[in-house]
């Protein structure tokens, strides 16, 4: 254990010598203490703080991994290439608890860095909204929509599958009790084909309101025990139109919200109601994002966890409204104050610190110094980009693509499989928004990122550490 | 061997040849670059900005790369509807890729047209489309010599905000109005003062070097920090009180009006001595308006065309010319105070440019001319009626004049000035039904009473004589149908006045009120009579 804080020491000590790393502290100096002045947002008080939040925490974060593979990276190379590690090997030390004790050392001086902006960027931000003399709406807007952390809720998604399988179904029987026995769809592919074809068209048409009609969404899972005086706000994009397009368009509907409320039964006990009530009609802007509180209490809104939203498309000019899946509706709920996400989002931050050097050791335990840096980075990348193969195809996932585009997706989703994207670490966005980053995701980021994927990694490269022939690599450097 | 040799010779005569030529060459590539802009002169004189040599030089090739995935990212958050890091990001990416007008120009036009609509509230709306605009200043500044940025920077004045397309336009109109009047400090300012201040710090040190006491006062009042009193002055729209009181009357104009264009510059990117050259080249025109704005814009971008000719500029400008002739004076209920009860009326000023602009273009046409003949006749038509109900009838006979012999119109040849310009309305008398009638004579009516209210009591005087000739014409011509029968004219009158002194500020009520007194009072006792006849005639029913 003396051998073990020794090394993490001498390691702290080393990095602070070292020119990059003093590089990058001024970096990210710079980009906590002048970043607030250049940034330009939209200009309105949401925008202001939203960009603050994205950009100083973002930059602070993508400053410190650079640092952390950096240093880890020159720390254990340049001690077998100036072949200084002899003078440890002769020492009764495991080669493996030198390794460790480096990234022990480079991590430690990381997180200190770490909380170090967070603080600062955090009193910024306190000292910033106290003196920018925002108006009390202003103000009451923040807290509702940024300083805030609400939790996302989607509504549940029909059985595609199964309604799919069950459409096809009934269509054959009513072709044979029309007397027209469809033997062809005896053979497997075909009745595959058919099956998707009728999956594609039930996606495609499952957010569809013609004028007049409407539609409701269920929403499950939200929290059992609302505060009263939280609100619920409503997130949507709709659309004009099956093949929506950007162009945007004014369109009337009315917001139905369910209703539970209970009523004393012939028993004498009292019955659960459940009801929809409509909202005035409004006019609503296609092609944007719109969200609003849901102007019912919560306490009637959300039952037992379970929630209805419906929409009614009055606008009976337009043909349909598109409501396409994954752009709401939405339910928001908040869950926890500003502070406490805030302090999840850097958690997410040192996570991928730990990560992010974990990997670096690894490599740089058996390769040099620039193709070590070269392979994180290039490591890290490749996640990214992966990241964006997928999401850029999101088409693959419900209906029968073109091969080329099938092959991206897979070969995106493999790669997501194996790497470690680096924006995965980066919340920042979610904060800005106001979003909930929740303790499962972020337990699902440690176990999946760094426990599965990065200490496996780890332990391999401290394993070649130890069996590497560290002198023929000294006399050849 | 020998081959060889003269190969080698043959080669390097010709590579002195090609040197020799270059030297006549050179001269006459210098001669074109100059003449048909290839570089951009601004450039050339100050030097590229200095972010935009850090990012060239710091980058290099990986720029384009950058600047690629900050588009991507840009387009992604756009569609989320999180607009809030798009000023950002279309402000690194203009300044990564400086050159690349096209992405400029769409970043512009997206932020002012397609997020500002997503926006609900007029002032976040006018937040993005200000954004816009910024944005298109700044392409503008890096891209002198490309008049498609001009043109997308004048479009933007021109269309959303000048057109009546978007539903908060009338917002746009009023807070452009009040934004620009605190850097003017009033309504119309002496463009030739500005023009004449000191355009740089330096010039301003020589205008008062260290020894003149307008410098000594600024040193005893900041140590001579111009940065920060410059600060204070446009938190306050004008010098600081104390330190006004210290500067003689002749100093203290030169200071203001140093910081005004210096303020001018920063926020709108307009120059005084531009803004002097368009007056001169239009007339005058009414700088709170977009219009005004797009005609500058226009103008600046073809001075910086190779032989100042660019076709979409120049409709830019007719256009803009059009639109301010018809609604280009903005009318204000109190003096350099702008409020939302602003009226626009028509610009005669700019009469005599647009009509050589279309002069210039009829002339110049290689092709079909007949939809600007057209075009060109009627315009000439609006201004006669308009100079007339201006009090201009002496500006309007010699355009009845220019009608009359430079184009087609027959009505011209065979009417008096007075008779055309009734015959004009009455056209529409004649093809209008009851209610439409009544509609526009309310229409002229309400527009002479607001005129009374902003105080320009002349045009108000031709307004209401219009309205009484076109009141009288229609009533001759239905005098035999009772159903289609009028208001008497002063009900009519006292009426719009009333409406206006209900809705409007006191300042134009009290003005419509104290001019229109006697109508009033008499509506209102004729009302009463009326009233009491029709409660004797129910008493006498019921008895």
């Amino acid at each position: 254990m003396t051998a073990f804080l020794a090394i993490v020491k001498l390691t702290c000590r080393s990095a602070v010598r070292s020119h990059v790393f003093r590089f990058l502290l001024v970096l990210l100096l710079l980009s906590i203490f002048l970043l607030p002045f250049t940034l330009l947002s939209d200009g309105t008080p949401k925008g202001e703080v939203q960009i603050y939040l994205q950009y100083c925490l973002g930059f602070a974060g993508f400053i410190l991994f650079l640092s952390s593979v950096w240093l880890v990276c020159s720390e254990v190379c340049s001690d077998v290439e100036t072949a200084q590690i002899h003078m440890i090997a002769v020492k009764p030390v495991r080669r493996a608890v030198v390794l460790l004790g480096k990234y022990t050392g480079v991590v430690l001086i990381h997180l200190a860095l770490l909380l170090i902006a967070a603080v600062t960027v955090y009193v910024f931000l306190s000292v910033r909204l106290s003196t920018s003399g925002f108006s009390e709406a202003d103000r009451a807007m923040l807290d509702e929509q940024v300083l805030t952390a609400r939790a996302l809720y989607r509504p549940v998604r029909p059985d595609f599958d199964a309604m799919a399988w069950k459409r096809l179904e009934d269509r054959l029987a009513s072709a044979k009790g029309h007397g027209q026995e469809l033997l062809q769809y005896q053979d497997g592919d075909v009745r595959q084909q058919a099956f998707l074809e009728i999956r594609k068209e039930l996606i495609a048409t499952y957010g569809l309101v013609s004028g007049g009609d409407s539609i409701v969404w269920y929403f499950e899972g939200l929290p059992k025990r609302l505060n009263e005086d939280d609100l619920v706000f409503l997130r949507y994009t709709v659309y004009v139109n099956r093949y929506y397009t950007y162009d945007q368009n004014t369109i009337r509907g009315s917001w139905l919200f369910g209703v539970n409320y209970t009523r004393p039964d012939d028993n004498g006990g009292e019955t659960v109601v459940s009801d929809m009530i409509a909202m005035q009609e409004e006019e609503i802007l296609t092609a944007a994002q719109n969200e609003m509180a849901v102007p019912v209490k919560n306490t009637y809104f959300v039952y037992d966890g379970k929630a209805q939203v419906g929409f009614l498309n009055s606008d009976t000019k337009t043909s349909e409204l598109n409501f396409e899946e994954g752009k709401g509706p939405f339910l928001l709920i908040r869950e926890a104050g500003f502070f406490s996400n805030y302090c999840r989002a850097i958690l997410v931050l040192a996570i991928g610190i730990l990560s992010v050097t974990l990997l670096a050791a690894a490599v740089a335990a058996c390769m040099s110094l620039p193709i070590a840096i070269f392979f994180s980075a290039a490591y890290m990348l490749t996640g990214g980009l992966a990241t964006y193969l997928v999401s850029s195809i999101p088409d693959a996932v419900d209906f029968q693509a073109p091969y080329t585009e099938t092959f991206g997706y897979q070969y995106g989703r493999v790669l997501l499989e194996l790497l470690v994207p680096l924006q995965d670490f980066f919340v920042t966005g979610q904060l800005a928004n106001g979003e909930l980053v929740s303790f499962p995701f972020i337990g699902m980021l440690f176990a999946r990122d760094f426990v599965l994927r990065l200490l496996p990694i780890f332990l391999l490269g401290a394993w070649i550490y130890t069996r590497r022939e560290l002198a023929l690599v000294s006399k050849r450097g | 061997m020998k081959n060889r040799y003269a190969l080698f010779f043959a080669l390097l005569a010709g590579t002195v040849l090609i040197l020799f030529a270059n030297v006549f060459v050179q001269d006459r590539m210098a001669v074109v670059v100059k003449e048909d802009k290839l570089v951009d002169e601004s450039f050339a004189a100050e030097g590229t900005p200095p972010i935009v040599a850090f990012s060239t030089m710091a980058l290099g090739g990986f720029r384009g790369l950058i600047a690629d995935v900050l588009w991507l990212r840009a387009g992604e958050l756009q569609q989320k509807g999180k607009y809030y890091e798009l000023v950002q990001l279309s402000d690194w990416i203009l300044k990564l890729q400086p050159k690349f007008s096209t992405a400029a120009s769409h970043m512009g036009w997206n932020m002012a047209y397609n997020i500002s609509v997503a926006c609900k509230r007029p002032e976040d709306r006018w937040r993005w489309v200000r954004r816009g605009i910024q944005l298109m200043q700044e392409a503008v500044a890096m891209n002198p010599n490309n008049p498609d940025v001009y043109h997308e920077l004048g479009w933007i004045y021109q269309h959303k905000l000048g057109n009546v397309l978007d539903d908060a336009q009338r917002y746009y109109k009023e807070t452009m109005a009040r934004e620009l009047i605190f850097v003017y400090g009033k309504h119309s300012p002496d463009w030739e003062a500005w023009a004449a201040a000191p355009a740089t710090e330096e010039a301003l040190r020589e205008r008062f070097p260290a020894d003149h006491p307008a410098w000594l006062a600024l040193m005893a009042y900041n140590q001579g920090d111009l940065a920060r009193l410059f600060g204070e002055f446009q938190l306050n729209g004008g010098l600081p009180k104390e330190l006004k009181d210290k500067l003689s009357d002749e100093d203290a104009s030169v200071l203001d009006c140093y910081f005004r264009r210096k303020w001018l510059k920063k926020d709108w990117s307009l120059e005084p001595e531009k803004i002097l050259a368009v007056n001169k080249a239009y007339g005058k025109l009414d700088w709170l308006l977009p219009e005004s704005f797009a005609i500058y814009w226009a103008h600046v971008g073809l001075e910086h065309t190779p032989g100042n000719e660019n076709l979409a500029l120049t409709r830019q400008i007719l256009q803009s010319l059009v639109a301010t002739f018809n609604y280009g004076r903005m009318l204000l209920p109190k003096d350099n105070e702008v409020s939302d009860f602003f009226l626009l009326v028509p610009n005669t000023d700019v009469i005599d440019a647009t009509r050589a602009l279309y002069k210039k273009i009829l002339k110049e046409s290689k092709y079909s001319t007949a939809i600007f003949e057209s075009l060109y006749e009627n315009f000439l038509i609006d201004s006669i009626v308009t100079l007339y109900i201006y009090s201009q009838k002496e500006e309007a006979a010699k355009l009845f004049k220019e009608l009359r012999t430079e184009t087609k119109n027959g009505n011209s040849r065979i009417m008096t000035l007075d008779q055309f310009v009734l015959n004009e309305w009455e056209d529409d008398i004649t093809s209008s039904d009851f209610k439409q009638i009544a509609n526009e004579l309310e229409g002229i009516l309400f527009t002479s009473c607001l005129l009374i209210g902003y105080g320009d009591r002349e045009a108000a005087a031709d307004h209401l004589a219009l309205a009484l000739r076109v009141y009288d014409s229609y009533a001759r011509k239905h005098a035999d149908i009772d159903r289609v029968t009028l208001p008497p004219f002063s009900e009519m009158k006292a009426r719009t006045a009333r409406a206006i002194i209900e809705n409007y500020p006191p300042e134009i009520a009290n003005r419509v009120r104290a001019e229109l007194e006697e109508d009033l009072k008499k509506q209102e006792q004729q009302a009463a009579e009326k009233a009491a006849a029709s409660g004797a005639g129910q008493e006498a029913a019921g008895s």
